[in-house]
Formats: C-alpha cells, structure tokens, sequence
C-alpha cells in the first residue's frame, strides 16, 4: 500500500511538473496569495471569478490553479490581521486577537515568522494525511452526525466564550448576540426566513464577510480617524534578524502549532467544519490548555501559532472528503466539483481509481505550491512589515475601499456592502461600550451550525434529548463542556473571595 | 471653441457613446444563471453559450447572480431591458414552484417572462443507504411498516420536488416518512450513507456516483419511463405508484421582449441544444437536452404550475 | 471618578443588550415555536432573545461593581474616546458613495469617490492629498481588481 503510494506520488510529480501545469499551479498560488491578502477578497469570490474562465483548460492544469487559489490564500490571509487588525479573510480573524498586540510590541515580523512555520507545518500534515489515509480517514465524517457536530459546537462555544478580554459577562452577551445574528435568513430544517424584514436580500443570511469587516474593519476606523497616534515609527528602520522568530519563541510555537495543525485536521473530516471553526477551536483549545492564558489577547505567541497551524491543515485536509467520496464539505470544496464536472470528470469514490492523475498530481502540486508560497512569503515578510510605515491617514481610506469591494465581490451584492456598513456603525457603540467584537464571530460562525444539529438531532431521535449522551462521541464532548464549566466555576469562586475585598478597599 | 461647437461636440460624443452601447448591446447575448459558478446547471449553460458563440458568430457570456435560492438572478432579468439579449436561464422551481412556495415573490413567472426554449429536462432519485438494506419499493414499505420511528428522508431543502415525491409515496403506501432538510445535496447523502437518515431524496444526476459506487441503492426514479443512464432502476409508476415528476432547465427572456426577437433566438439556441456536443455535454451530467418551442415551453410552465400547486398547498408548504 | 464612567457604560451597555432581546425576542414570537421532537423555527431566536436580554440585567446591576481589568482594546493607543464628526461623516459617506456610484457609475467612479470622501474625514488630508491617493488606488482597482480578477463590476458604466 505504501509503495504504491510512492510510485503513484511519482506519477503524480511527473504530471504536476510539466510546464503546462506547473504554470498554472503558480498562477493559482499567486492570485490565491493575492486574493488573501487583499481585504475582504474571499477565496469564494476568486474562484467564483476564475472558474469560468478555466473553461477552456485541460482538467489536471484547471484543478491545480483553483486549489492553488484555495491555499494560496490562507499564506496571505494572516498578514492583515497580524499588521492591521484586519481580518482580510475569515478564517484569519482569531489571528487578530493575539497577531495585533505582537504587532504593537514590535514584534509583526516575528508573528508573521511564526504564522509562515504553522503554515509549513499545518500543510504538510495535511498532505500527509491526504497521501496515505485518504481512503480511512474519509469514513470518519460518518462517525460525526448531528448528535455530535451538535455537541461539538457546544464545547467550541463554552471554550471561546473565554476569547474575550474584559468582562466575562459582556463576552458572553457578545457570543450570544453573535448566534442571533447567525439566524438571519433562511431557516434550513422548515424553510422559514428569519429576521429578514421582508427583504429577500438577507434570505442567505449575512456574509461573514460582511461582519468580519463592519466589526474589524469600519467600527474600528470610525473609532481610529484623527484619533490614532503614530504608533508605527519602530518599523521605519527594521533589520532582518528582528523579523526572525528567536530560538525561545520558536520553542514557544512548537506544541500550539502541533496541536493546531490536529484540531485543524479533525475539522476538515467533519463535513461542514471549514478552517473558520478550525481556527476559533484552536484557539480556544489554546488558551485553554495554556499555563500562562492570562497572555492571550496581549500578544501570546501561541495565540498566532495554533490557529494559523489548524487553518492551513484543515484547507488541505478538506480536500479529503472531497476528492476520496466525492463529497464536498463546505462551499468551497463544492466550487472545486463544479469545477471538475465543467472538465468532464464526475466526482465521486471512484476518483481515485478512475483519474490518479488529477489526484495524484494534485498532491504533488500541494508540495509544489506551498514550497513555492514559502520561497515567496518569507522574503516577502520585511516587504509587508513596511506596510506599517504607510501613516494611518493614507491607510484607512484605502481599506475602507478594499472592504467596500471585497464583501461587494462576495455574492456581488451592493445590499451587502450596505449592511457591513450598518454592521460597522452599530459595532462602533459596542466598541464605545466596551464590548469585544471577537466572540460575536464566534457565536455567528458556530451558532446556526450548532441550532441546525442540534434540532436535526432531536428530529431524528424523536425528540429524546438522550440521544446526546447515548452516542459515544457526544457524550465525550458533553464531558469535556461540563469539565470546563465546573472548573471555570471553581475557578472563579477562589478568585473572586479575595479580589473583590481587595477591590472594594481600593474604590471606596 | 465657442459655446455651439461645444454643444455640437457634446451632442456627438453623447450619440457616439450610445451608438456604440447599442452596437455591443446588439451583439452581446448574456445568459444569467441564478445561481453560483460550478453549481448544476452552470457547467450547461455555459456549454450552450460557448456553442452559440462558435457556431452562430454571437457572442455569449453568463453572469452569475446567485442569491435566495435563485429569486435574485430572477428578479434582475425580470428589470433587463426586453430587447432580447438578456435571457434567464433557470430550473424550473423558480418558475414554477416558487409562486406557490412564496409569499413575497420578487417577480411574476408568468406575467413578468415570456419562455424562449426549454434546454433539458432531468429525474429525481429516491435512494437508501445502508440502515434500512431495501432493494426496492416493496421492500422499503415493508422495513419502515417495521421500523416507524426510523422513518427519515433527506433531502436539499423543502418545498421542492424532492420532497414532495417522497411525501406522496409515504401517504400512498401508508407508512411515516419524516422530511429532514439538508443545506444542499451534498450533506443530505453523506447523511444517508453514514446511516443518519435511511433515505436521500434528491435530483437523480447527484446520486448515480454514489450508486454505481455501492455506497448507497436508487429504489425508484421520478420520470415518466426509466432513466437513460440507469435503465435497470424502475420509476415509482413501475413500482406501483402514481408518482411522476421531472425536473427541467428553461430560457425565459423580460416580457416585453417583442416576438421576433424571441423568435430568433429561440431557432438559435435550439441549433445550439440540438447539437451533438451539447447532447453529448448534457449526457455527461446526467440530464437529457430537449429544445421546444417557446409555446411548448410557456405549456409546460402553466400545466407544470397547476400540478404542483394542489401538492404544495396540501403539504403545508404555501407560501403563508 | 474613573469609576464613576464605568458605571455609566455599563449601564447604557446593559440597555443596548435589553434593548436587542427585546427587540429580538418580539419578533422571535412570530415564528412558531414548535415541541422538542420537531422544533420550529421560532425556538432558538426566543432562547437567546431572553438569554441577551438576561444577560443585559446582570450587565446594568453588577454596572461598576467589580471593575474588571483595564480593557487594553486593540486599538489601545487611541485616545479614549473622541467624538470626530468630520471622520465619523467621511467613513459613513464614502461607503455610501461606494454603493451609490457602483449602482449608476461603475467601479472607477465608485472607487474614487469612496477614497476621496474617506480621506478627506483626516483632518491632516487636503483634498489634493485625498485626490492623489484616490486616483492611486482607482488605477489599482481597475488594473488588478477589474481586469486582473474580473470582478463582476463594470469599469465604467455603458463603457466597459
């Protein structure tokens, strides 16, 4: 088994490295990079772009570009979020949380450093997984039904409800003000349209785009314009080594980035689970297991690490389902079937059997693309740093644009550009307010998947709330919730006796 | 320059400008599909324009404009200007289903489009995975008369036809049959493949992979006769049931679109429909290339809409 | 007297919270509520419609209670607060002229206006300045957004 995998991965070099398509997985991993830098350019609306365009092309050579644009992204996608605190691309958003502090202390190259080892990392375990384990692993989205996506999503929403800075109190009115606006739009299990106020504009719901970028991106310039000092003049004069992760910091990467890179993994296997709820659960995972959490949300390494790791083993893992079953798992993956049946060939178990080429080249173009993504970020870093020396005033007007056409180029919606900017307007009193805009993402991007499962999983059990605890993985993830909740409970008693005494005395 | 040559050359450059929309407008067809890149029938339409370009000298190109189940692509035809080069390319749902399925429609199918051709027509599937072991309709009868409370179907969303056949053979055979929604095909089958659901209801193309693949068994299929591509899978009237319904792609063009310009295009895209490479395309997919007239079409539309209605409205699934 | 604010905004933190599950949670009435082995759609809107709403409660009672940490948001180094009605003005309406121009212009229109109204809410921008930059990212736009990726705008409208 083994051996055949070597010399049909030969294979697969030998096509993935004619110049045909070697060409076009270089183009691909170029606008992919492109496209994940640029703010509010998802990889959706790329590929939406491009696919018609590959009409033309031979299979192996089509396939290679638009999954070059998938992960291509996701080297580009961190940079905003790390320098800017713009979360160009979804499922970068959480990186903001930890990327932006370093930033301010100076250390953006070292986070973007880190980001660059995570995604080496993270990819690379994901084509592992894909060489070898494809035809099993695939299997294990069956293990994973409503009862346990359910109690999954449960377990990712009590674990982020810590993502917040500040009072706990308000992050858990975020998370939950977060699902509520998850409910816009069209109900899946009875078709009924939800808080769209008759405009069947909203019927698909917000774009988390659109959210993303009215929280991150508007409320935070409304709050930014004539307002922020010249933060950036440590960057004017930056040396190379200061860009470089140090041994220490390294070290402090190594197990986030491991552990990321397996929550990624496990996502991608769950049909539905993208990078984007890869990447909060990583987090969350990480700060939870962490010996210093206090860190986190001031520029912990780890923070950076764990959720760049997951989001790019899970962009390669969810190619698993997809290209072993025929099965796409989320609306990406399903773009890349269309693009398959454009080019004749029909998706499904037989894939592998029936067109090594595509597949096997396709592997070989994952080492190929993302060597070449490496080769091209890391000098690329000092360039992107400087993007700190560009003063606030130029900044801003310039990504206020970039957002404006990049939720527009989504699902080519004007009316969508104008809920970002209500979105924007309204997360700016939050922000006078002092809330945190992070676990709002939370709640929209794990809400609706956790209502869904949660009433398919009723509906189907006729409505015995056992079935959570029956099956076995569910009921572990039910175990591991209240283990988290009983000692965030503990916890809190034994830290509040004291501090509040201590706080009372001080104020009064 | 004084003020009259301004004018003048204002006046011209203004004509000229115009002249020239008007000449692209003239030449360019634009196909809008309501739904996104990659999704069923985009790869079809795309074929047709391509065709239409090569063989007819026109140039074609298809916009995407997806958005509320295809309610938004439809409502941008309905405003395009009826000169013929904007055209609709749909299934037939929004055109038939949907006035009964919602309230605030955003268009009217009959009085806002008028039909250029019907492109293909298509079955829905009725399949089991591996929980309920049926081999056929009988069969399953007999396992869920056995088994009510693992009675689950599922299906891409509500409303449409693959709900509405497998909610008619429950009632005819007697047995419970719960419709549980999926957010697209895609989930719904691995549902029933991982044993979730016993059954999966969809159109028939995404289902025959899986089916010669063995993951999961077509039990009847919806069209009048068997479907080509899988001749030995009986349809629900073979098996007993008066269950019939297929699924088909159109071209609808804004209703004030005059006649002689539906008339041309509609010879067009026929030549186009009618040819080898667009047959041979369509087989690919699983879907069988017709071609009507826009009469026939617009017949098709009205009997289609007055079938479903009855059946939509006595499911609970009117518009409310 | 520090405490004295926070008090004060979380208190009108609170309100906004009540304020949404209220809204909400109204609505949320509306949709049918359903029974356990076949929830409506109505269900989850109203539980978290009152589980905001509740939330908000606790927010306005425990308001400047227990001073939790100095929130070091990400934009730490603005000053605290700062009503700018030039900025605020700007922003609001150069997305608005985005969606406008977009509509009836195209995407250079559209892309200039956007930058040029937003630059102009700097009170350090002239509008040579604003110009300029605007232009700048217009030649941008148009090179690597419309021709390069094809993004589904027209350049300019009737023209392109």
């Amino acid at each position: 088994m083994l051996w055949t995998s070597f010399a049909d991965l030969a294979h697969g070099f030998e096509v993935a490295l004619q110049p045909h398509n070697l060409l076009y997985c270089l183009i691909g991993v170029l606008i992919g990079n492109l496209v994940g830098v640029l703010p509010g350019m998802g990889v959706l609306s790329a590929v939406s772009i491009l696919l018609p365009l590959t009409f033309g092309m031979k299979p192996v050579a089509a396939i290679l570009m638009i999954s070059g644009i998938f992960y291509g992204a996701q080297y580009g996608g961190a940079i905003c979020s790390i320098l800017l605190n713009l979360p160009s691309h979804p499922p970068h958003a959480v990186t903001c949380l930890d990327g932006y502090p370093l930033t301010q202390q100076g250390k953006g190259g070292v986070a973007l450093g880190v980001t660059m080892m995570g995604a080496v990392f993270g990819a690379a375990f994901g084509i592992l997984q894909m060489m070898f384990l494809a035809p099993y692993i695939a299997k294990v989205a069956f293990s994973f039904q409503a009862a346990e996506i359910c109690s999954l999503m449960l377990l990712g929403l009590l674990a982020g409800s810590t993502l917040a800075k500040g009072s706990p109190l308000k992050g858990v009115a975020m998370t939950a003000f977060g699902m509520l606006l998850g409910l816009v739009g069209t109900d899946t299990a009875t078709s009924v349209e939800r808080y769209t106020f008759g405009r069947f504009e909203l019927a698909d719901g917000i774009e988390l785009v659109a959210l993303a970028l009215g929280l991150f991106g508007i409320a935070e310039f409304l709050r930014g314009v004539n307002n922020v000092a010249p933060v950036n003049t440590g960057y004017t004069k930056l040396r190379f080594r200061d860009m470089r992760p140090s041994k220490a910091e390294m070290k402090e990467a190594a197990f986030p980035i491991l552990r990321g890179t397996l929550v990624g993994s496990l996502c991608s296997l769950i049909p539905g689970t993208g990078p984007v709820i890869a990447s909060f659960i990583a987090y969350a995972t990480e700060k939870k297991v962490s010996k210093t959490p206090e860190k986190f949300g001031h520029g912990a390494i780890a923070g950076v690490a764990a959720p760049e790791a997951s989001t790019h083993s899970s962009i390669q893992g969810d190619f698993i389902p997809t290209m072993s079953l025929g099965i796409p798992g989320d609306a990406a993956m399903a773009l890349l079937l269309g693009a398959l049946i454009i080019h004749n060939v029909t998706p499904g178990p037989r894939l592998i059997v029936e067109h090594p080429d595509i597949f096997w080249g396709l592997i070989a173009s994952f080492w190929i693309g993302n060597l070449i993504l490496v080769f091209l970020n890391v000098p690329m870093i000092g360039v992107w740093v400087r993007l700190l020396t560009v003063p606030y005033r130029y900044l801003y007007p310039t990504a206020l644009f970039f957002i404006c056409i990049g939720v527009f180029a989504t699902r080519n919606s004007l009316f969508d550009v104008g809920v970002t900017l209500a979105i924007g307007l309204f997360g700016y009193l939050l922000l006078l307010l002092r809330f945190e805009p992070a676990p709002m993402l939370l709640g929209f991007v794990l809400g609706p998947r956790f209502e869904e499962n949660f009433r398919r999983a009723l509906k189907i059990a006729q409505g015995d709330l056992t079935t959570f605890v029956d099956r076995p993985i569910s009921a572990f993830f039910l175990a591991i919730c209240l283990l988290l909740v009983g000692v965030q409970i503990v916890a809190r008693i034994r830290k509040t006796r004291a501090p509040v005494r201590l706080a009372s005395t001080a104020f009064d | 320059m004084d003020r009259r040559d301004f004018i003048i050359g204002g006046a011209a450059a203004v004509c000229a400008f115009s002249g020239r929309s008007a000449l692209a407008a003239e030449t360019l067809i634009r196909f809008i599909y309501p739904y996104a890149p990659g999704s069923g029938g985009d790869v079809l339409v795309r074929v047709l324009a391509d065709d239409l370009q090569k063989k007819l000298g026109l140039s074609a190109i298809v916009d995407n404009k997806p958005g509320a189940d295809g309610r938004i692509g439809v409502r941008e035809v309905k405003h395009a200007d009826p000169d013929g080069n904007t055209l609709l390319f749909t299934p037939f749902g929004t055109m038939v289903l949907f006035p009964t399925v919602f309230k605030n429609l955003p268009y009217d199918a009959f009085a806002d489009f008028a039909p250029v051709t019907q492109a293909l027509t298509f079955d829905f599937g009725l399949a089991a995975g591996p929980m309920s072991g049926a081999k056929s309709l009988a069969e399953l009868t007999d396992w869920l008369k056995k088994n009510p409370d693992k009675g689950n179907v599922g299906m891409p969303g509500l409303g449409a036809l693959p709900h509405l056949l497998p909610l008619k053979y429950a009632a005819d055979a007697g047995v419970k049959l719960q419709a549980i929604a999926y957010k697209g095909t895609a989930p719904a089958l691995t549902a029933a493949m991982a044993g979730e659901t016993a059954l999966v209801s969809a159109p028939l193309a995404d289902l025959i992979a899986q089916h010669k693949a063995g993951a999961i068994r077509l039990l009847a299929t919806s069209g009048k006769t068997r479907s080509p591509y899988l001749p030995d899978v009986p349809t629900y009237g073979e098996q007993g049931f008066n269950i019939e319904g297929s699924g088909w792609y159109g071209v609808f063009a804004p209703a004030k679109t005059p006649r002689d310009a539906i008339a041309k295009m509609n010879k067009a895209l026929v030549e186009a429909i009618h040819s080898d490479s667009f047959k041979d395309r369509a087989k690919s997919v699983f879907l069988t290339a017709t071609g009507t007239s826009p009469e026939e079409l617009g017949a098709i539309q009205k009997a289609d809409y007055e079938r479903w209605k009855p059946v939509i409205e006595a499911a609970g699934l009117a518009g409310k | 007297m520090l405490r004295a604010i926070d008090r004060q905004r979380d208190f009108y933190a609170g309100g906004v919270m009540i304020l949404v599950g209220a809204v909400a949670g109204y609505v949320a009435t509306t949709y049918d509520l359903g029974s356990l082995a076949d929830m409506g759609p109505g269900f989850f809107p109203l539980v978290l419609s009152v589980l905001i709403a509740g939330l908000g409660v606790a927010i306005v009672a425990g308001a400047g209670r227990a001073p939790g940490p100095e929130v070091a948001g990400p934009m730490a180094h603005a000053h605290r607060t700062g009503a700018d009605l030039r900025g605020w003005i700007a922003i609001f309406s150069g997305v608005v002229a985005f969606i406008v121009l977009a509509n009836y212009g195209g995407m250079a229109p559209a892309t200039f206006a956007c930058v040029f109204v937003a630059a102009m809410g700097d009170r350090r921008n002239g509008w040579k300045i604003s110009a300029l930059l605007a232009l700048g990212v217009t030649i941008f736009a148009v090179l690597v957004l419309a021709l390069g990726l094809r993004v589904q705008m027209p350049i300019l409208k009737g023209w392109f």
